[in-house]
């Protein structure tokens, strides 16, 4: 390895990021943050609407 | 009482064509010289000078190193003593290539052949090369060191100037076979009465203008020469070893984080969905609170349905029942089969699920909100949270990024290879 200290530093940069990326669970989050979501949600969930709730949707077969 | 070593002279004499001024340096090894002036070949090998050859193509090469000029190798001093150019022929286009021969009055002669800017310095061989094959192909074996054949071809002498320890000729031909094992060059040169081999080591042109103290710069070095070392040699199989110690610590941390994941189920809950009741009334409701332990880390939510033929889309929360925070996502889910007349089809899946990454301990519920067409039957599906399951996306990710530099360093060392005997008698065009 430290006959090629460039690639050992980059592959060192590579797997010591992904192994980061792997530890803390990050990744491309598809979930909006929401914040201050009223606790009354628990008895009367239609108080809360979705983001995704208002969305058009077709979903066709072949 | 000893006599003192007499001290070679320098032998002057006229040229028998022109007139001119000659001076043999090579001594009593010289058997021809070239006129500086007419171009004549004399043959200086016996008091009486005689001419061997008339100058009769007016078209003078002029070398690059002049005749006279000094330069040391190996720690000898050497005379440039003689300049030839030497021709072959290949597939109707002739290549041309300078030799320099000098000497030295202690250690003898010694070339310095130059061709597109490449340059070697070649000496007689003092064995005889074995025959050998390397690779399946005609080699050479000379000094412990195999010698891969590069080329065959008619080499004729095409200009000649200064003096040789043979009678040189303008239009002499031999049958030249050349050999390589960079940085060094065999090379056979046969006629009808006998063979000579010699060795040649690869020398660029800084090196000799640096040994010759040549004013300016060198012609600047063409293409790769047969026997010019690779700048990569050596490189592709030390960073392959490198890659294959990487590729055994990337595979230990893809193990790692496979068997260190807690991968545990928190939540796993069946519900029914009938789109009809749901559009007289409030569809979505939320499911009990579960606990999702350990450090920050993902969160998979997996919805498992019995749909056929329809599709669900489902407008989720996971809120931390503790802060009012949380995540806002949708995941569709459809599902269709048939038959036509291309046989049975499927599309879609009966199950979908979705991550939701850095996801912080806590006590955690979803807020569940399914959507169908408003027709379509009841269905049956089932919630199932898993915490920090066992995804190596990202070292999968970095996989390929880790082979980019071998590979682009073996693509590398190849085209020079490539490029080497593109020149050869075994380029790929070759029969």
């Amino acid at each position: 390895m430290l006959k090629n200290p460039i690639f050992s530093a980059y592959s060192l940069l590579l797997l010591g990021s992904a192994a980061f990326a792997q530890w803390t669970g990050f990744g491309l989050n598809p979930a909006t943050p929401i914040k201050d979501v009223p606790k009354s949600v628990r008895e009367n969930p239609g108080v809360y609407r979705s983001h995704y709730a208002f969305l058009p949707r077709w979903f066709g077969g072949k | 009482m000893q006599a003192p070593a007499q001290k070679p002279a320098v032998r002057a004499f006229a040229c028998p064509n022109c007139g001119g001024g000659m001076e043999l340096r090579g001594f009593q090894h010289t058997r021809s010289a070239v006129c500086i002036q007419c171009l004549s070949v004399l043959d200086t090998s016996d008091e009486k000078i005689k001419i061997l050859q008339k100058f009769d193509n007016r078209q003078r090469v002029r070398p690059i190193i002049p005749l006279g000029t000094r330069g040391k190798l190996h720690g000898t001093v050497y005379e440039v003593i003689g300049f030839m150019v030497r021709t072959i022929t290949v597939e109707g286009t002739q290549y041309s290539w300078h030799e320099y021969l000098l000497f030295n009055p202690y250690k003898g002669f010694r070339y310095l052949t130059t061709y597109e800017g490449h340059w070697n310095d070649v000496v007689p061989c003092h064995g005889l090369p074995a025959a050998a094959t390397a690779g399946g192909r005609k080699a050479a074996k000379y000094l412990d060191r195999t010698y891969k054949h590069f080329q065959n071809a008619m080499a004729e002498t095409t200009f000649v100037m200064g003096e040789f320890p043979w009678a040189v000729k303008v239009g002499e031909k031999v049958e030249s076979d050349d050999y390589v094992s960079p940085p060094y060059i065999l090379s056979a040169e046969r006629d009808n009465k006998e063979v000579n081999w010699s060795h040649g080591t690869y020398m660029t042109g800084a090196e000799v203008w640096s040994h010759f103290n040549l004013q300016g710069q060198p012609p600047a070095a063409s293409g790769v020469f047969a026997n010019q070392p690779s700048p990569h040699q050596g490189r592709v199989g030390r960073i392959w070893k490198t890659t294959l110690i990487w590729l055994a610590i990337w595979f230990a941390a893809v193990v790692f984080f496979g068997i260190s994941a807690q991968n545990k189920l928190v939540f796993d809950q069946s519900y029914r969905f009938d789109p009809r009741a749901a559009a007289r009334g409030e569809a979505s409701f939320v499911t009990p609170v579960f606990e999702l332990p350990g450090r920050t880390s993902g969160v998979d939510v997996e919805i498992r349905t019995d749909l056929a033929n329809n599709w669900a889309v489902f407008n989720l929360a996971l809120i931390n029942d503790e802060t009012g925070q949380g995540y806002d996502f949708g995941q569709d889910v459809s599902y269709y089969s048939g038959v036509d007349s291309d046989g049975s089809w499927t599309e879609g899946s009966r199950s979908e699920s979705v991550t939701i990454p850095q996801v912080p301990a806590g006590r955690y519920y979803l807020r569940v909100e399914p959507e169908s067409d408003p027709n379509a039957p009841a269905m049956v599906y089932q919630l199932r949270v898993k915490r920090d399951a066992p995804h190596v996306g990202w070292l999968m990710l970095v996989l390929p990024f880790l082979l980019i530099p071998p590979i682009v360093v073996s693509l590398r060392s190849a085209s020079f290879e490539g490029a080497r005997w593109a020149e050869s008698d075994y380029a790929p065009s070759s029969d």
